[in-house]
């Protein structure tokens, strides 16, 4: 694996770029899709993890932090969703130029998941991992505003807010940041019909769905997640679900930094099939 | 101007890592080489480890932010060194790897919780090191350097009084009861605590007492050396438990002068979950390194160029 900056100077973004070793790699490239805030940190040693399984199963693959997060340059504050978008675009054009690759698949988890969807409608891509995705903004919104008043004090976090989200748990949110978030409807996403999408869920992995399982009834259940399968299936969009066997390593505490090898092997296993 | 960072392999194998951030002018500072808090990587707990390299690049020092054996992205020890010596000898490798690299000649280590153990740990070993900044450090690493039954030792009996003190008696309400069940408890640590009360309080008075010397001792041959220490503490942590009855009496005294400074940080948790206690660390650091700077302008270097990374920002 071999660190890289890559990006314009007053853009510059750090990731590692993993490629098979002693072989060829995949004509489709692999492009990784960070977390947010704390729980990027929590997921950072998972995708060391899931970057090394992807490169050992062929895929030239390119893991990188957002513009203001990480090893990336940038101030947070300044960021805002399409920043990231963007970012995820130069990923893809890099990992093009250093792999010679014919396409690029995107993974993400949680609101990289979500920013992978929102640069795949508009770019061609080999496939679509989504690992529980942010499907409503506010809703995450509200998440952060909750998990930083955990943090931070001793009683219970009201049922509203009075002030708006500016720090989320040591990270700083910005009033731009903060309206895109508030914006930010996944259901909106125009998904291509033509490429493979993996819902991989770990949140609800005891509610019945099952590996390679891609029968809306097990979906079925009322929530936006499942009211978003659903938008998505009647436009065609081939997606199909699985419960990935592993906690929500974004939830972990900071003495806990698992890497769900088990849920890693799966997702890569579909990778394979899908490209 | 842009600050410069550049991303090294390092050590046997080169299966270390870390990243190189560097003045725009080049200075005669001493390198400041930024330690894992915990397993958090090198970026440091909610990026605090990145804030405070740009900042302090653009005062003039080269810092290094590196991840130990198995942590982030260094890979893990292939010998059979036990977890303590092994750390050390990453930071030994880091040191000896900036000498030739980077022609670095003094260093200074930073450190957050088990970060800041291993650096004074590497400080009391290294000659190099002439300095560190040391937050919440619990016992110094003191257990890992005696005794197995060091690990019921003073800081744990003390703990017990800490925790009788401030977590039982003071806040003995219906959500701290609530929080038996509900998971917001450390169950482990308070078992291995009142376990340890019940053995009895007497034998950890020797301990303690060997401990204290120890640290003392230890803290003038630092002093002899000319290497400097700031303790940063959060107000309410367990480490701070142990300073006081360690070192505090000695500070205060004046015995550590010149090479001990102490801050308590107020409203601060051991993870810098605020922004506001992020900044309360970084302007104690600016305060405390700065004759760092100073002293290296005077030796005849490049004087520190102004301003700061506005490329690569917090």
């Amino acid at each position: 694996m071999e660190p890289v900056f890559f990006g314009p100077e007053d853009h510059s973004l750090f990731g590692w770029l993993h490629l098979p070793a002693g072989r060829a790699p995949r004509r489709t490239a692999v492009v990784l899709c960070h977390p947010f805030g704390q729980e990027f940190m929590l997921a950072h040693r998972a995708f060391h993890g899931f970057a090394r399984l992807l490169a050992e199963a062929g895929f030239a693959t390119l893991r990188f932090d957002w513009w203001g997060t990480g090893d990336s340059h940038g101030d947070l504050e300044e960021a805002r969703l399409e920043t990231w978008t963007r970012d995820v675009a130069l990923a893809m054009r890099t990992v093009r130029e250093r792999v010679k690759c014919d396409d690029v698949a995107l993974a993400g988890m949680r609101l990289g998941a979500t920013l992978a969807a929102l640069a795949g409608a508009d770019a061609p891509l080999a496939a679509l991992l989504l690992w529980d995705p942010v499907v409503d903004g506010a809703t995450f919104l509200r998440e952060l505003q909750v998990a930083h008043w955990r943090e931070t004090r001793s009683d219970a976090p009201p049922a509203t807010f009075d002030a708006p989200l500016t720090e989320a748990s040591g990270f700083p949110v910005g009033d731009r940041l903060r309206d895109d978030l508030r914006a930010l409807d996944l259901g909106a996403t125009p998904l291509d019909r033509d490429v493979p999408v993996l819902w991989a869920d770990t949140q609800r992995s005891s509610e019945g769905d099952t590996a390679g399982d891609a029968d809306g009834d097990a979906v079925s259940a009322a929530g936006p997640r499942d009211a978003l399968l659903r938008t998505w299936r009647e436009r065609g969009v081939s997606v199909e679900v699985q419960s990935l066997p592993a906690p929500a390593v974004w939830e972990e505490d900071e003495q806990r930094v698992l890497v769900p090898r088990l849920a890693l092997e799966g997702a890569v296993r579909w990778m394979e099939a899908a490209c | 101007m842009l600050t410069r960072e550049t991303p090294l392999l390092f050590g046997r194998h080169h299966r270390l890592f870390g990243l190189l951030t560097e003045p725009s002018v080049a200075t005669a500072a001493p390198m400041v080489i930024v330690l894992n808090a915990g397993l958090i990587h090198r970026v440091g707990p909610r990026r605090l480890h990145v804030k405070l390299a740009r900042r302090l690049a653009a005062q003039g020092f080269p810092v290094f932010r590196m991840d130990l054996s198995g942590i982030g992205d260094s890979e893990a020890r292939r010998d059979a060194l036990s977890a303590v010596d092994g750390v050390r000898e990453d930071v030994r490798e880091a040191i000896d790897f900036l000498s030739q690299h980077a022609r670095a000649r003094e260093f200074l280590l930073f450190g957050i919780c088990s970060g800041a153990k291993i650096s004074y740990q590497s400080a009391l070993r290294d000659a190099r090191v002439v300095g560190g900044v040391l937050v919440d450090p619990g016992d110094f690493g003191q257990q890992a350097t005696t005794s197995p039954a060091a690990g019921d030792s003073a800081f744990v009996q003390h703990y017990v009084k800490h925790y009788w003190r401030n977590v039982f008696a003071k806040k003995f309400g219906w959500k701290r009861v609530a929080g038996w069940f509900t998971g917001k408890a450390n169950y482990a640590y308070a078992r291995k605590v009142l376990a340890t009360q019940l053995r009895g309080l007497l034998k950890g008075g020797s301990e303690a007492r060997a401990t204290k010397s120890t640290l003392q001792k230890e803290f003038e041959e630092l002093g002899a050396r000319g290497v400097r220490m700031l303790l940063a503490y959060g107000d309410a942590g367990a480490s701070r438990v142990f300073y006081d009855m360690m070192l505090r009496e000695s500070v205060e005294r004046g015995a550590l002068a010149g090479t001990v400074a102490v801050r308590v940080l107020p409203d601060t948790n051991h993870t810098f979950v605020s922004l506001g206690s992020q900044a309360e660390l970084l302007r104690a650091v600016d305060e405390w390194i700065a004759p760092f700077a100073r002293e290296a302008r005077r030796s005849g270097a490049v004087a520190v160029a102004a301003g700061g990374p506005s490329g690569a920002g917090g």
